[in-house]
């Protein structure tokens, strides 16, 4: 029952920040003590973990580092979250804005379960309930009006609906396996519900308007943690279905996802000039790898897009903390200190050394150079203007007129402690990016070992 | 209810019957008869045609009805009677966010200063429903019922009967035509509500778990909430000023 505990005390934790929502200091020690202890028992569980609704519940050592991770990078941008807070208020907009760590670990609760339990479906469900949930965090931009988180809603109905379709047809195809367009037919269904989840282009245009309807925070959480939940999900069952790669051109449209994924995230977020779109499009780059790492289908691609994924939550936490400390602390030192958040945060996402992003590039590189060389190039292009545009958003904040010199009488600690985190962020991007075996072995023995792997 | 819808509706509703009769499914008649499946057209053209929210929420509620007695045919009916439980429910949490909105479209009626503002109000009110008119909407409900029951009559998929996958394939479609045409976030939330019912329809036939069938439940619950909220929540002050997040 360790998952199932985990998840529990995900939602204590969320409660918790709710109910401090008006005290942020408070709010953040909640965030800190919440985030260890559910460390500690993420380290201390078991890996049988018994059975939740009759199903089992698992967690390997591959899943334990994933969750790890994504408990890392979710946990940071809740810690950030008290930057956000102004005053204290009953104003609907101001409790939603106070409280967005609580959504986070809401909805992290349903993504524990979604990683832990053996089966598909469920872990479908589970994704969606913690993408819904995560909703609640968002503020619409005209009352009653459709917006990108009410259209993103309806995507996540529709994207859920196909993955479920398609778990149907790998349940029928080993019982009609002279029926070859069971494999055609799942790997279509695949390809919308996780392209259309995961943002990959061509079906990436619900991002930039759920990016007006969220903040920094909500969207690098959307992308570093929810969509990592999703990228495993895709994972376990390319392990499990071997005949989903050897029947269907899966592989392949993994590739032409990821071809066109990254160039265009690229070029949007060098002409974007708002702060949670433009880490959305950033974080496109990095999923544009990992899609191309997973198409490659060998050890050392699948490894790299790995990286590239914890990357992605890692550098996209770091670059929303610094956008949010820009955003709500005008005075020049703040903004200097979130003008360095950005661009590490950038450098990491862009795949500059000594950073985890480097690592993870250089693994698909060595095999994608012999396959493909002009599609390496157009990554190595993607690069070049995912760091223009880092500069860029970092120039904006450097040049902008100062509205104060003057620290308030106020004191401030919350940035402080957010400092603290970010550059914990950092050193754990250069850690891993020095050292990334210590991510990838555990993950690789239980993912390396899948039939469809050259 | 303005005499033009109502006029667009009993065309519409005795198209309806013409189509069932045209395109007879066998199964059908069996199991359920056509009233069901009439009912469901009815009520998704209600849902897509008709602006008042009251009349809208009403056949959201009389679809779940009909969704479960569909669903009575696949699995036993106190489950099936889950359906209008979780319906109700999540009609509930919708009806009192649109009394809401209702309640602050008449203050801002009250607080309008002459008649000329007074329309401007009402208009932009019932504009905000939908994107398109109304001629559009019955002619995009009419393509869509048209090629669902194509579709439904002449392909078979995943084994499913005609019958349960007419039923599905209609909900969804509807929904998603609901869905597109919306502006309004809450008639938006009932297109969503219908996708899930269509969806809904299609699982159960196709897979047996009653853990599925339970959390499909809750999704419907949980999806009302999120979009009660949404439709709630004002605009972020100042948000309307400048594009947010703009850094410069």
């Amino acid at each position: 029952m360790s998952i199932v505990l985990i998840a529990s005390a995900c939602v204590a934790t969320g409660i918790a920040v709710r109910l401090l929502r008006r005290l942020p200091r408070l709010a953040f020690a909640a965030t800190l003590l919440g985030a260890g202890s559910i460390s500690a028992l993420l380290a201390a569980a078991p890996s049988q973990s018994g059975y939740f609704l009759g199903r089992p519940l698992a967690l390997e050592p591959g899943a334990r580092v994933w969750l790890g991770s994504a408990l890392g990078a979710a946990s940071a941008l809740a810690l950030f979250a008290p930057l956000t807070f102004e005053r204290a208020s009953n104003a609907p907009a101001s409790a939603v804005a106070n409280s967005q760590g609580a959504f986070f670990f809401w909805a992290l609760a349903a993504f524990v379960i979604a990683i832990g339990i053996g089966s598909f479906p469920l872990a479908v469900f589970a994704w969606a309930i913690g993408l819904i949930v995560l909703m609640l965090a968002a503020q619409p931009q005209n009352e009653g009006r459709v917006g990108g988180a009410g259209q993103f809603l309806l995507l996540i109905v529709i994207a859920s609906a196909c993955l479920l379709l398609a778990h149907r047809f790998f349940e029928m195809y080993p019982l009609t396996p002279e029926n070859l367009e069971l494999p055609r037919d799942a790997a279509i269904f695949l390809a919308l519900g996780f392209g259309l989840l995961l943002a990959a282009a061509p079906l990436h245009i619900w991002l930039g308007p759920l990016a007006d309807e969220s903040s920094p925070l909500g969207i690098a959480f959307l992308v570093g943690v929810a969509q990592s939940v999703g990228a495993w999900l895709l994972l376990q069952q390319m392990s499990d279905v071997n005949w989903l790669v050897t029947r269907s051109p899966w592989l392949g449209v993994l590739m032409w996802g990821g071809t066109l994924t990254a160039p265009l995230g690229a070029g949007l977020a060098l002409s974007e000039r708002r702060d949670a779109r433009g880490l959305a499009y950033l974080s496109l780059i990095p999923l544009g790898h990992a899609l191309i790492g997973l198409g490659l289908g060998t050890r050392l691609a699948l490894a790299g897009a790995l990286l590239a994924l914890t990357n992605r939550a890692w550098g996209g936490a770091l670059v929303a903390g610094g956008m949010i400390l820009a955003r709500h602390h005008p005075e020049r030192r703040w903004q200097r200190v979130s003008a360095g958040a950005i661009l590490l945060g950038g450098m990491a996402l862009a795949g500059i050394p000594p950073l985890l992003g480097f690592a993870a590039n250089y693994s698909i590189y060595r095999d994608l150079g012999s396959v493909n060389p002009t599609l390496l190039a157009v990554l190595l292009g993607s690069n070049a203007l995912a760091v223009l545009a880092v500069l860029r958003m970092v120039w904006r904040i450097v040049a902008e007129p100062v509205e104060t010199n003057e620290p308030s009488q106020e004191v401030k600690v919350i940035p402080y402690f957010c400092v603290v985190v970010a550059l914990a962020l950092l050193a754990v991007l250069t850690g891993a990016g020095i050292s990334p075996q210590f991510l990838t072995d555990p993950m690789m023995e239980s993912l390396g070992a899948a039939g469809y792997l050259k | 209810m303005h005499t033009v819808d109502a006029t667009m509706l009993l065309t519409f509703g005795y198209l309806s019957v013409r189509m069932a009769s045209v395109f007879p499914f066998p199964d059908l008649a069996r199991f359920l008869g056509a009233n069901v499946f009439i009912g469901l057209i009815v009520t998704a053209a209600l849902i897509v045609l008709i602006s008042d929210w009251r009349i809208a929420l009403f056949a959201l509620l009389a679809q779940y009805l009909l969704a479960a007695l569909l669903l009575a045919g696949l699995v036993p009916l106190p489950m099936a009677l889950v359906r209008v439980l979780s319906g109700a429910f999540a009609a509930a949490i919708l009806y009192f966010t649109f009394r809401r909105a209702a309640d602050n479209f008449r203050q801002a009626l009250r607080d309008a200063e002459d008649d000329a503002a007074r329309l401007v109000i009402a208009r932009l009110y019932r504009l905000q429903v939908f994107v398109v008119g109304l001629p559009f909407r019955v002619f995009a409900l009419a393509l869509v019922a048209l090629g669902i029951s194509g579709i439904a009559s002449s392909m078979s998929f995943l084994s499913l009967s005609a019958d349960i996958l007419f039923g599905g394939l209609w909900l969804i479609a509807a929904g998603v035509l609901v869905a597109i045409l919306s502006r309004d976030v809450l008639r938006l939330g009932l297109g969503i509500l219908l996708f899930t019912s269509g969806f809904a329809i299609l699982e159960t036939a196709t897979e047996s778990s009653l853990l599925v069938y339970g959390l499909l439940n809750i999704s419907d619950l949980l999806l009302a909430l999120v979009i009660a909220n949404l439709a709630a929540l004002p605009p972020e002050p100042g948000s309307l000023q400048r594009r947010r997040g703009e850094l410069q």
